[in-house]
C-alpha cells in the first residue's frame, strides 16, 4: 500500500535500542504506580502530622526514624534530609531577619522529601500552613507560608514555589484525578511529569528545571490536554547563597559558561558554581561544558530561528551521573536542526565526552580514516563531529585517553549520540 | 520475551488476553505487549517523524500513554497494534505542536548530513531519510480526517477494514480520504 511513495523498508529494532526503551517505558510505569508502600509512607505522615510534639521528636532522633522505602514513584520522608534542611532553612531565615514572619521550627512539620542529583527539597507544615525548603549546597529556598490560600478546590492547584532552579511546589485539591504538571517556555519547550500529592495537605513538588520568569506551568488532568493554566507562585520568602560557591568566568570558556547558563530557559542548581571545560565556536554556534564535582553539562548558542535575530541557549545536564563508566558521552541536541527551522546542510553536531579527572588529552576516531586529538579540560573533551559522517542511531566512535604523561586510562568505543 | 512479531504461537495468549491483564494492573503483560510490538510502533514512529531518535522517544511515550490508558481501549481484531499506532500518530502531533520538547532531542540526529563521495549506499540511504522527512512534512498539512487514514493506512500498513474500525467511519470513507491524501501528496511531493 505504501510503496508508491518509497517509503523506507522497516529495520529491525536493534537490542540497544530496544533495552533503551524497555527501561524507559518500566521507569514511566514506575512512576505511576500506587503501591503498598506509599500508603505505608502516608500513615507515616499522618502520625506525624498528628502531633508536631511526637513529629519534633521524631525528626530530631534520626536514628529512630527509618526512612520510607526509596522505591520510585513514592511519597517518602527521609528524616535526616528533612531535619538537616529545614534547620538551614530556619538558621538562613534568622540570619536574615525573616524568622519573625515564620512559626516557630518547633512547629514545622515535615512530610515527604526528594532528593535529587544537586539539591532536596522537603514539604512541611509550619504550624498547619504547606511550606517548602529546598536546599543546594549552596542556596536555600523558603516558600512563604503566608502566602497560602485557606483552601485548594477539587480539580485545581496552587503553586507555592517555583524556585530558581526550576523546582516548583504547590497544593493539589483534594480528589484531582490522575493530575500531571505541565510547563510552557517562552521559547516553546514543553514538558510535564505526573504529580503525587501528600494526603495530609495536598502538597506536590515537581521538578520543571526551566527558568520560572520565563515558564507557565499548567495542571494537566484527563480530559483537559492543554492544562489549566496555574497563576504564578509568589515570591518565596527566602532565596539565598547561605554557602556561595562561584567558579571562574574571566576566561573565554568561563564567560561563555556563564553566558549561555544565565540566557537558557532550563535551570540548574548551584549554575554559578560550575567551573568552565573546553569551548567549541563556530560560524554562530558555540558549545562550553561545565563541571561541578561528579555533575557536568553541556551548554550551546545557536540562533533561533523561531525567532529571528534572536539566539536561544539550551543546558543539558547529565542525567546519567558517573556511574561505574570512567568515560562516556553526554547527550547534546544538534545545533541548527532543520526540525528547529535551522538550513539544510548546515547543522552541526558536537561530541562531548566525560572523562576522568586526571586525563589530558582525548583522541577520537570517528572511522572516516582521520583522527583528532582535543584537550581535555576539567574532566572534559569536546569536538565537532566531522560534517561528512554517516551518523547512525547505533554509531560509535573509538577514543584514546591519556595523561599528561602518556598513559592510556581508557581505549575503547562510546557511542557516537 | 518476544522479539517484536505480532502473530502468536498457540501457546501465547493474544493481545486481548494481555490487554485485560494490563488492563487490570499486569505489568508484566503489558511488558509481553511492549515486546511484541516495540519494533513495529518503532518503524512506525520513525515514519511519522522522519528521525530515527524521535521516533525512538516517541516509541517510549506511545507505550506510556497506552499503559496510562489501557483500561479504556478495546482492541481491533485482537490487535494492539492499530490502536498503538493511534497513540503515536496523536502523540506525534502533540509533539510537534509542542515545539518540541528539549529533552526529548538529547539523541537527536541532525539532519542530512553532507553526502559522503565514497559510498553509494549511503547516499542512497540519504536520498530515502530526505525523502521520509519530504513526506512527513507533506501528510502534516493534511486535513485532520485524511492524516489519520494517512497515518494508519499509508504509513503504518494497515488495512482499511482495521483503519475504519478504530476510526468509528465506515470503510468507504476511509478509502476515499485515501484517495483524495494520495493525490494531494502525490502533488506536494512533486513541487518539491
Amino acid at each position: 500500500m505504501s510503496n508508491d511513495f518509497d517509503l523506507p523498508p522497516r529495520r529491525p529494532l536493534p537490542d540497544d535500542v530496544r533495552a533503551r526503551l524497555r527501561a524507559e517505558v518500566r521507569q514511566g510505569i514506575a512512576h505511576r504506580r500506587p503501591s503498598r508502600v506509599w500508603y505505608a509512607a502516608a500513615v507515616a505522615v499522618v502520625v506525624l502530622a498528628a502531633g508536631a510534639v511526637v513529629a519534633t521528636r521524631a525528626i530530631r532522633q534520626p536514628a529512630d526514624v527509618r526512612p520510607a522505602p526509596a522505591t520510585s514513584g513514592e511519597l517518602t520522608l527521609d528524616a535526616r534530609v528533612a531535619t538537616a534542611s529545614l534547620d538551614r532553612c530556619w538558621a538562613a531565615a534568622r540570619a536574615a531577619g525573616k524568622a519573625g514572619r515564620l512559626p516557630p521550627r518547633e512547629d514545622w512539620v515535615p512530610l515527604f522529601t526528594e532528593v535529587g542529583q544537586a539539591d532536596s527539597v522537603v514539604a512541611a507544615t509550619a504550624a498547619g500552613k504547606p511550606m517548602f525548603c529546598e536546599t543546594t549546597a549552596t542556596t536555600v529556598t523558603l516558600s512563604d507560608p503566608g502566602a497560602v490560600p485557606a483552601s485548594v478546590p477539587a480539580g485545581r492547584a496552587v503553586v507555592l514555589l517555583h524556585s530558581a532552579t526550576g523546582l516548583a511546589g504547590g497544593v493539589l485539591g483534594a480528589g484531582t484525578a490522575e493530575p500531571s504538571l505541565g510547563w510552557r517556555t517562552e521559547g516553546g519547550e514543553s514538558g510535564s511529569v505526573s504529580i503525587r500529592s501528600s494526603p495530609v495537605s495536598g502538597q506536590f513538588v515537581a521538578l520543571t528545571r526551566t527558568d520560572p520568569a520565563r515558564t507557565t506551568l499548567t495542571l494537566i488532568q484527563p480530559g483537559i490536554p492543554d492544562g489549566t493554566v496555574l497563576s504564578a507562585a509568589p515570591p518565596p520568602l527566602l532565596s539565598v547563597a547561605d554557602r556561595p560557591s562561584a567558579a571562574e568566568r574571566t576566561s573565554p570558556a568561563g564567560r561563555a559558561l556563564g553566558a549561555c547558563l544565565a540566557a537558557a530557559e532550563e535551570v540548574v542548581p548551584e549554575a554559578e558554581a560550575y567551573a568552565p571545560g573546553p569551548l567549541l565556536e563556530t560560524g554562530s554556534y558555540q558549545v562550553v561544558l561545565g563541571r561541578r564535582g561528579d555533575r557536568v553539562l553541556v551548554c550551546t548558542t545557536e540562533p533561533d530561528h523561531q525567532r529571528p535575530g534572536k539566539r536561544k541557549a539550551h543546558v543539558y545536564p547529565d542525567f546519567t551521573g558517573p556511574q561505574a563508566l570512567p568515560v562516556r558521552t553526554l547527550r547534546v541536541a544538534t545545533l541548527g536542526a532543520v526540525e528547529a527551522g535551522g538550513e539544510r546542510g548546515k547543522s552541526r553536531m558536537p561530541f562531548a565526552v566525560d572523562v576522568p579527572p586526571k586525563a589530558a588529552k582525548m583522541t577520537i576516531d570517528f572511522g572516516i580514516g582521520t583522527s583528532a586529538e582535543v584537550d581535555v579540560v576539567n574532566g572534559m573533551a569536546a569536538t565537532w563531529i566531522p560534517e561528512n559522517i554517516d551518523i547512525l542511531p547505533d554509531a560509535t566512535v573509538h577514543v584514546v585517553v591519556r595523561d599528561d604523561r602518556g598513559t592510556t586510562l581508557y581505549n575503547g568505543s562510546l557511542p557516537l549520540v | 520475551m518476544g522479539s517484536g512479531d505480532p502473530a502468536s504461537g498457540d501457546q501465547e495468549p493474544g493481545d486481548q488476553a494481555l490487554w485485560e491483564r494490563a488492563a487490570e494492573g499486569d505489568e508484566a503483560a503489558f511488558g509481553e505487549l511492549f515486546e511484541r510490538h516495540a519494533e513495529a510502533v518503532w518503524n512506525h514512529a520513525y515514519r511519522l517523524t522522519g528521525s530515527w531518535s524521535a521516533a525512538e522517544d516517541l516509541t517510549s511515550n506511545t507505550f506510556l500513554i497506552a499503559w496510562r490508558r489501557r483500561a479504556d481501549v478495546t482492541l481491533v481484531r485482537d490487535s494492539a497494534l492499530p490502536w498503538l499506532y493511534t497513540v503515536a500518530g496523536n502523540a506525534a502531533r502533540d509533539e510537534h505542536r509542542g515545539a518540541r520538547r528539549r529533552l526529548r532531542l538529547l539523541r537527536k540526529i541532525p539532519d542530512v548530513p553532507v553526502v559522503s563521495d565514497h559510498a553509494d549506499a549511503v547516499a542512497e540511504r540519504l536520498d530515502g531519510e530526505r525523502r521520509l522527512r519530504e513526506i512527513v512534512e507533506a501528510v502534516r498539512t493534511l486535513p485532520r480526517s485524511q492524516r489519520e487514514v494517512v497515518e494508519l493506512c499509508l504509513l503504518g500498513d494497515l488495512a482499511i477494514a482495521d483503519a475504519a474500525v478504530l476510526l468509528a467511519v465506515a470503510e468507504v470513507t476511509v478509502r476515499a480520504h485515501l484517495s483524495r491524501a494520495r493525490a494531494r501528496l502525490r502533488t506536494l511531493l512533486e513541487e518539491k
